[in-house]
């Protein structure tokens, strides 16, 4: 029976196999044989002895099958594998593109903001003198429009060159509580090695009763840790806006241990307030704004602001899609 | 600003290094660029920010230090030069609202020969600006160190009195730079009795300019009214040293003692006689600082910090101004030279500023539980960015503008929408589409080696008339080269029309209300006639999808860049899907081949069958298209479509299905002169 059992399990094919049980269970095969042999026994030792002959005959049929369907199985393997393919080639079909590394920029930032309760809201790239300055309590000849060198057009309207704009507008549409972000692209007449003549800013706003500065910077400092993924030291320094008061511009302590400006902020200055309709005395608020591009050159190591206009897809294509 | 660090530790020097001062500085809103130099010849660079007038001069930025470091002032009172002579210039307060006080002094008899002393020339040099006669040398030299610009005009070449009017229409002045200006009528001179001698604030006049001959000298010195000078030099191109600082306030209070210090400085290097001290204000005119409340409650409340009393008024005293204590806080006056505080929100900034913004508190606001919006009626900007992205694109970002022969080229006919002061000709007129920035980008890269193209780009266009521009996002793409990056598994194919129109189908599709769309064929100038449709959402147009113009693809280089244009807000509008029953009956597919002639839209076909098909039609499509071929004629084309029939509540019977079937035969036989082929 051991031997039997060896036998079946050392058959190398169907053939071998079936010939192996012929030898063992067919007419004239060794089991058949003994069963054949029972009549010869005495009849109280039939009973018994006629059980063990069928066990084993049972249990030589199930290792034959058993050794059949692996014996199947292996010649399909050798079948298939036969007609394998190279799985080394590359696959078929377009690998996805890029995103901007501006348009990355401001959809973390949107997305980091969101978090934060701030919606994002949107206003016209062509402005008027009203909602791009005097609203924003930069009259006439404020020095600091200086700082905003700005093209007209024959009409008298303006590219914008802020998106502070929209706070005025969301302000006078919405009312308090607000709480906004707006983002896009502003102009400046001025193009060198550091300033392109269109660039993009995202700044929030939040307008609300009991606003304060303590928010402000615990708001920047945390989002400051989100958009770089790592905690960094940050310093708010005094700094002047005319659309806030106080103002302060917030660094960020890099790598090298210099400080890095990365935004402007400020408490909204009371005229502001009153320019989009709300009563300061009641609502006090805080704005935030920063160049998306100064943004991105931060995060992904881009040295020349040139580059995000270059439109280079050696460049692009570097980017995450 | 530069300044000279031993000059301001003249006036103010507290026990600290260098790099201490200018770290507080910093921190205090006057921004240290830098220190160069170092060994008792440091020099700090500041960039002031147009609101700080007052820390236009050593002295200026002395007391901010004395302020943040609690440390005193030293007493530098120029003392009074007397008279030695009668020697004097009536000057006239013509238009006081321009110029409410108008000092002057005259000194004769100076030595021509004498030269700058070396410390003046030393720290004008440190400043950035250049020695050139000791007269003009000790003006800006008083500038530097006091705040108040001075001018210096030869005595001899004015004729009489001096006055401080507005100019006349047409009036002309040639400057000390040597140009001869024109001026407005809203531009400040100072004049004597023949002609305008000085751009009040701004510039002196060449007539009357200090020479090397000089001997007798009249120092000017003035308070013009910001508003009276501000934009002016900008107006003109001629922002000097003396704008800067009227243009921002300079101390209304400060003209005598700057003149007493230029006299003073003068007589010791070229001796001379000084006449008295002519000073001619209108008291009602020249600024004064009201008292302002600031509120204790009011200043807690905004830094989120409440601050001890005492350590508030201690604060404000140290900035020079009178504190009075009343109930609700402080009723607080600040000097004169002060223009930049007239509320209580300056106040408050003016008190973090000293507390220091480091020693404000990070308070997280209190939780605001509102649900956020997350909308179906509009597919966002960013999922159309992800899309197109994900098939294979590459994101661009162009400039707004470009130039008037590129506005020709894809626009000719549509009005110009123009700067009035662009930076060049390149950048001179608005976008009107974003093609024109994609192609040169596709030039650009494929010059670069990369032939292959599929680039986007998501903005702003401009339309309308120049007095009406209308603006409106769009998303704009254009594909060139191969099909599919070359490789191995597919054919090697140009990228055609239709991979355009898959991508832009694809874009349509994020809308559930992509079925309100339309593509007819439409003639677009910058697009190949007979290849390019127009994209219509009800009636209304939405975008275009074509192949460029052979002429604007600088002939021959491959085949033509394939782009599209989808007028963003048009097509993002949606709706939260709906969902319907689905069938659970077998469905029977029926396979058409039609010949037909090639001017037949198969689109037309398509919606013919489709609108025919009623309930038992679920899809039809077109599986195959022949345009030429050895069997068909010409004219003739061979088209096939697939027809897939399926009830909602049944399963369909054979007949009922080949009775629709050769119902959409006669059809489309009766409409287009199809015909079955064999």
């Amino acid at each position: 029976m051991r031997k039997a059992l060896a036998a079946i399990q050392s058959a190398a094919a169907p053939d071998e196999l079936e010939a192996l049980r012929v030898r063992l269970l067919g007419r004239k095969g060794e089991v058949t044989a003994q069963l054949k042999a029972l009549g010869s026994l005495p009849a109280a030792e039939r009973p018994a002895a006629g059980k063990a002959v069928n066990r084993i005959k049972k249990e030589l049929s199930a290792a034959i099958a058993e050794r059949r369907r692996a014996l199947n199985e292996c010649l399909l393997d050798a079948d298939l594998s036969a007609g394998g393919i190279d799985a080394s080639l590359p696959g078929r079909g377009v690998l996805p593109g890029s995103e901007h590394p501006i348009s990355r920029t401001l959809r973390r930032v949107r997305t980091i903001l969101a978090g934060a309760g701030f919606s994002a809201r949107s206003g016209p790239e062509i402005e008027d003198e009203f909602h791009n300055f005097t609203a924003l309590n930069m009259p006439g000849n404020h020095p600091a429009r200086d700082m905003h060198d700005t093209f007209y057009l024959p009409s008298g309207m303006l590219l914008r060159t802020h998106t502070s704009p929209v706070q005025i507008r969301s302000m006078l549409a919405e009312g308090a509580p607000l709480k906004i972000i707006s983002s896009g692209r502003v102009f400046r007449r001025d193009s060198d090695q550091t300033h392109t003549p269109v660039f993009h800013q995202v700044e929030g706003l939040a307008v609300d009763e009991g606003v304060s500065l303590a928010n402000l910077k615990s708001l920047l400092h945390e989002f400051a840790e989100r958009f770089f993924e790592r905690k960094v030291q940050v310093r708010f320094r005094a700094s002047y806006f005319p659309f806030t008061e106080p103002s302060a511009e917030m660094d960020v302590r890099w790598e090298d241990g210099g400080w890095l400006e990365i935004l402007g902020c400020g408490m909204v200055h009371p005229q502001v307030l009153r320019s989009g309709g709300l009563d300061p005395e009641r609502y006090t608020g805080y704005a935030f704004g920063m160049g998306v591009e100064r943004m991105a050159m931060l995060r992904y190591g881009v040295r020349d602001i040139r580059r995000l206009f270059g439109n280079d897809v050696r460049f692009l294509g570097q980017f995450a899609p | 600003m530069k300044v000279d660090v031993a000059w301001l530790r003249e006036w103010c020097g507290p026990q600290a290094s260098d790099r201490a001062l200018a770290e507080r500085l910093t921190m205090a809103g006057l921004e240290v660029e830098s220190i160069s130099g170092g060994g008792g010849g440091a020099v700090l660079e500041l960039a002031l920010t147009p609101n700080r007038a007052d820390c236009f001069s050593v002295r200026g930025v002395a007391r901010e230090i004395a302020a943040l470091f609690g440390a005193s002032m030293a007493s530098r009172e120029a003392p009074a030069v007397a008279a030695r002579s009668d020697a004097r210039r009536e000057l006239r307060l013509t238009a006081p609202e321009g110029c409410p006080r108008f000092a002057g002094r005259v000194i004769e008899g100076l030595d021509a020969a004498a030269g700058t002393p070396g410390f003046i020339a030393r720290r004008l040099i440190a400043a950035g600006m250049r020695p050139l006669h000791l007269l003009v040398d000790v003006t800006n030299y008083v500038m530097l160190e006091l705040g108040q610009p001075l001018h210096a005009y030869d005595l001899d070449r004015l004729d009489g009195d001096l006055c401080a009017r507005w100019a006349r229409p047409g009036e002309t002045l040639a400057l000390l730079d040597g140009a001869e200006m024109t001026l407005d009528s809203d531009v400040l001179v100072i004049a004597d009795d023949r002609q305008a001698v000085a751009a009040a604030g701004i510039m002196g006049g060449l007539g009357s300019a200090i020479g090397g001959g000089t001997r007798s000298v009249l120092i000017e010195s003035a308070f013009f009214a910001p508003a009276a000078v501000a934009g002016r030099a900008r107006r003109l191109g001629l922002q000097t040293e003396a704008s800067l600082r009227f243009e921002r306030g300079v101390d209304p209070a400060g003209q005598v003692e700057a003149l007493e210090s230029a006299t003073r400085l003068i007589i010791e290097s070229a001796g001379g006689r000084a006449g008295p001290v002519v000073d001619s204000v209108d008291s009602q005119r020249l600024p004064r600082r009201q008292p302002i409340t600031l509120r204790r409650a009011r200043l807690a409340a905004l830094l989120g910090l409440a601050l001890p009393d005492a350590d508030v008024a201690a604060m404000l005293r140290g900035l020079g101004m009178r504190v009075e204590e009343i109930r609700a806080g402080w009723r607080v006056t600040p000097p004169s030279f002060r223009f930049d505080l007239d509320m209580e929100a300056d106040l408050v900034e003016e008190v973090a500023r000293i507390h220091g913004y480091g020693n404000i508190p990070e308070t997280p606001a209190r939780w605001s539980a509102h649900p956020a919006p997350a909308t179906e009626q509009r597919v966002d900007e960013d999922r159309v960015r992800a899309l197109l992205i994900d098939r294979g694109y590459c994101e661009c970002v162009n400039y707004s503008f470009f130039d008037e022969e590129t506005h020709q080229v894809f626009h000719a006919g549509e009005p110009q929408l123009k700067l009035a002061n662009p930076l060049s000709g390149e950048l001179s007129v608005l976008r009107r589409s974003l093609w024109p920035g994609l192609l040169r980008n596709y030039r650009a890269n494929r010059d670069r080696g990369t032939p292959r193209a599929r680039l986007f780009e998501i903005g702003v266009c401009f339309s309308g008339e120049p007095a009406e521009i209308t603006e409106e996002k769009w998303v704009a793409g254009l594909l060139a080269g191969n099909a599919v990056p070359e490789q191995w598994g597919e054919a090697r194919r140009e990228t055609d029309f239709f991979d355009g129109r898959g991508d832009v189908e694809a874009v349509l599709r994020l809308s559930l209300l992509a079925s309100r769309c339309r593509f007819e064929a439409a003639r677009h100038k910058a697009l190949r006639p007979g290849r390019s449709i127009r994209i219509l959402r009800d009636q209304e147009r939405v975008g275009w999808l074509g192949e460029l113009h052979p002429r604007l693809t600088d002939g021959g280089k491959g085949t033509a860049p394939q782009v599209f244009a989808l007028r963003l807000d048009a097509v993002c509008d949606s709706k939260p899907a709906q969902g319907a029953r689905i069938s659970r009956f077998p469905s029977a597919r029926r396979d058409l081949s039609l010949r037909c002639p090639r001017s037949v839209p198969a689109g037309e076909m398509l919606a013919a069958v489709r609108a025919h098909g009623g309930d038992m039609l679920r899809e039809v499509f077109v599986f195959d298209v022949y345009e030429s071929g050895e069997t068909l004629q010409a004219d003739i084309k061979s088209i096939g479509l697939g027809l897939i029939f399926q009830s909602i509540s049944r399963t369909l019977k054979d007949s009922e299905v080949d009775d629709a079937v050769s119902g959409a035969v006669s059809l489309l036989e009766e409409k287009f002169g199809t015909s079955v082929r064999e």
